[in-house]
């Protein structure tokens, strides 16, 4: 099988954005503005649960214009239409949307299309810890256990993920929050956790009703509907809460741990702290 | 006769809908008449009843498909919905029929199957992938879209074709006029030669529904606030507001009179604009739409079966 990837990056018109990102400066805000026209945590969910396990790739340079992708990664995940839907997420979270990564797998090219942006340093370098986790957090929030699709608002405290008053108006009930590590080594367990948020602690409506991977699952204590590890619930809407900051102008949480922060410590006295965080946001 | 009272509750309302509420008792009996201009929930049969419905197709007015969670597949004749048997127990996503006698179902891990007109039996496909949408211009042109491919029978036999994402839906006009759509995928395009790729809406590659009216009249759904569609009519596209509607379906009556159905909402393209509404309230997840003459069908999660005559 060969492999061969080549870099487009499109021209797009630099449309101001008016995103808000709060907490954030505002400096780098409108900087990063770009080509967002609107929404831009907005995506879909259709990623599905038990395909994530052996579709991992290298942290190593996803390509360099020409071919060095990671044979042993994503060579592989490309070779079958169950890798290439989950590449395809991946680059959607990773790449902003003015990059089109193309790859040749046997005489047939497959584009992939960028969209949120969050780790594109991975295009000229390693993948760093904080990108494998934004990239994790991201395919994490995309997963849909119930093979559908849904549009789903992500936020958090990436600039990619600014929002605008239509995207906080439309998608206004908030589900979770996501995060973990998915560049774990082959021979290790993914480690991807959920908290609950406050609108999915307060019932099931909406586009909450096939949503389930922030949700527990009473049939399987300690973790979601999805298999996720279940932190509890997000904020401070519970009194065993896994996150220790919720930005009320961003509508995200911050530093999230993999236990109640309450609760007895885990794993031998730690309670891991996650620090790349997205939360979701379904329509009412 | 104890329960007529509760098949005609159910078999007519306008309502908010609750699943839940569905009596087992009335799986298979007629319902009443639906007034003219009123959205009515059909009994589903009590093993549909709380199953995740997500796809439906009219061949007639009085013969439609729906198929969806654990091979449920589902058929309306003589004004009932019954239950059919079902080969397979994978998530069905996808109906299209070429007649009463013809029918084709996809989901789930490369299920698909045919229906004959008296069974429905599994097919062998060279795909493991996801099957969500199916169209076809005529028995010997049906197309198959789903998680990275495209899967064409001509009659005789499948050919794939692989895409990148995660396609959702696919419609035409013809054998060299075939959209195909989904997440990830932006919105590719079969003349009959080859596959071309183009991103009608600035913003997202994601687009949920596709619907071809003829080579000059397409439409795609999406979710980016304020542009929830995207017009192409044969020289470029406009993206067009429907009120908060993001759909999954889309079905139309005739160019000026298409339905949508998404989320919670119902939209209505009149020709000049998009009006939306939630006739079965917030607690609900509609999936599809289909429109023969005269008809509006909607199928969504917890069973729910929607009709309304025009």
């Amino acid at each position: 099988m060969r492999v061969v990837f080549h870099l487009l990056i499109t021209t797009v018109s630099l449309l101001a954005a008016c995103a808000d990102v709060p907490g954030e400066s505002t400096t780098r805000a409108a900087v990063l503005t770009a080509n967002r026209v609107t929404v831009n945590g907005v995506t879909a969910n259709r990623v599905t649960v038990n395909r994530l396990p052996a579709a991992r790739l290298s942290t190593s340079r996803l390509s360099d214009g020409s071919l060095s992708v990671n044979m042993d990664s994503a060579g592989k995940l490309l070779s079958t239409e169950d890798g290439r839907e989950v590449f395809s997420f991946i680059v959607s979270c990773a790449l902003p949307s003015d990059v089109l990564l193309s790859a040749d797998v046997d005489g047939t090219t497959y584009g992939f299309s960028g969209e949120l942006g969050l780790a594109p340093e991975w295009l000229t370098s390693s993948l760093t810890s904080e990108g494998q986790g934004w990239i994790s957090a991201c395919i994490f929030a995309r997963v849909n256990a119930n093979d559908v699709a849904l549009p789903i608002s992500m936020r958090g405290a990436n600039l990619a993920l600014a929002t605008d008053a239509d995207e906080r108006a439309a998608w206004s009930v908030e589900e979770g929050a996501f995060y973990g590590n998915l560049f774990t080594p082959m021979d290790q367990p993914i480690l991807w956790v959920a908290c609950r948020g406050a609108g999915q602690a307060s019932g099931e409506f909406g586009g909450l009703i096939e949503r389930d991977c922030a949700e527990p699952d009473p049939a399987n204590p300690g973790f979601t509907k999805c298999g996720f590890v279940y932190a509890g619930d997000c904020g401070s809407f519970s009194s065993h809460q896994a996150c220790e900051q919720f930005s009320a102008g961003g509508t995200f949480y911050r530093r999230c741990h993999e236990a109640p922060l309450t609760s007895p410590v885990k794993n031998g006295g730690s309670n891991p702290l996650f620090s790349q965080v997205i939360t979701t946001y379904v329509t009412p | 006769m104890k329960y007529l009272p509760l098949v005609f509750a159910i078999g007519c309302t306008t309502s908010a809908f609750d699943p839940t509420e569905f009596p087992e008792s009335v799986a298979v009996e007629a319902v009443t008449a639906c007034p003219a201009g009123q959205w009515c929930i059909e009994s589903s049969p009590a093993t549909a009843a709380a199953t995740l419905l997500h796809s439906v197709w009219a061949v007639s007015a009085e013969d439609l498909f729906a198929v969806g969670d654990d091979g449920m597949i589902l058929r309306r004749t003589g004004d009932v919905w019954a239950q059919m048997a079902s080969p397979a127990t994978a998530n069905l996503r996808g109906v299209w029929a070429a007649s009463s006698s013809d029918a084709w179902a996809g989901g789930v891990g490369g299920t698909i199957l045919h229906f004959d007109g008296a069974t429905w039996t599994q097919v062998a496909v060279p795909t493991t992938a996801d099957i969500d949408g199916i169209w076809g211009s005529g028995p010997s042109d049906v197309w198959f879209c789903g998680s990275g491919t495209v899967l064409h029978w001509n009659g005789a036999a499948f050919s794939t074709a692989g895409f990148a994402g995660v396609l959702l839906s696919v419609s035409g006009t013809g054998p060299s006029d075939v959209w195909a759509t989904g997440e990830n995928s932006n919105l590719r395009h079969w003349n009959g030669t080859s596959w071309t790729t183009s991103n009608p809406i600035s913003g997202t590659g994601t687009f949920f529904a596709v619907l071809a009216l003829s080579p000059s009249d397409v439409w795609v759904t999406d979710f980016m606030p304020g542009k929830e569609t995207g017009h192409w009519n044969g020289v470029k596209w406009t993206s067009l507001r429907t009120g908060s509607g993001i759909f999954n379906g889309l079905s139309a009556l005739a160019p000026g009179d298409i339905w949508g159905a998404g989320g919670s909402r119902v939209g209505h393209w009149n020709g000049t604009a998009w009006t939306t509404e939630q006739p079965f309230g917030a607690n609900v997840a509609l999936w599809s739409v289909a429109t023969p003459p005269g008809h509006v069908w909607i199928v969504g999660s917890g069973g729910l079966i929607a009709h309304r005559s025009l």
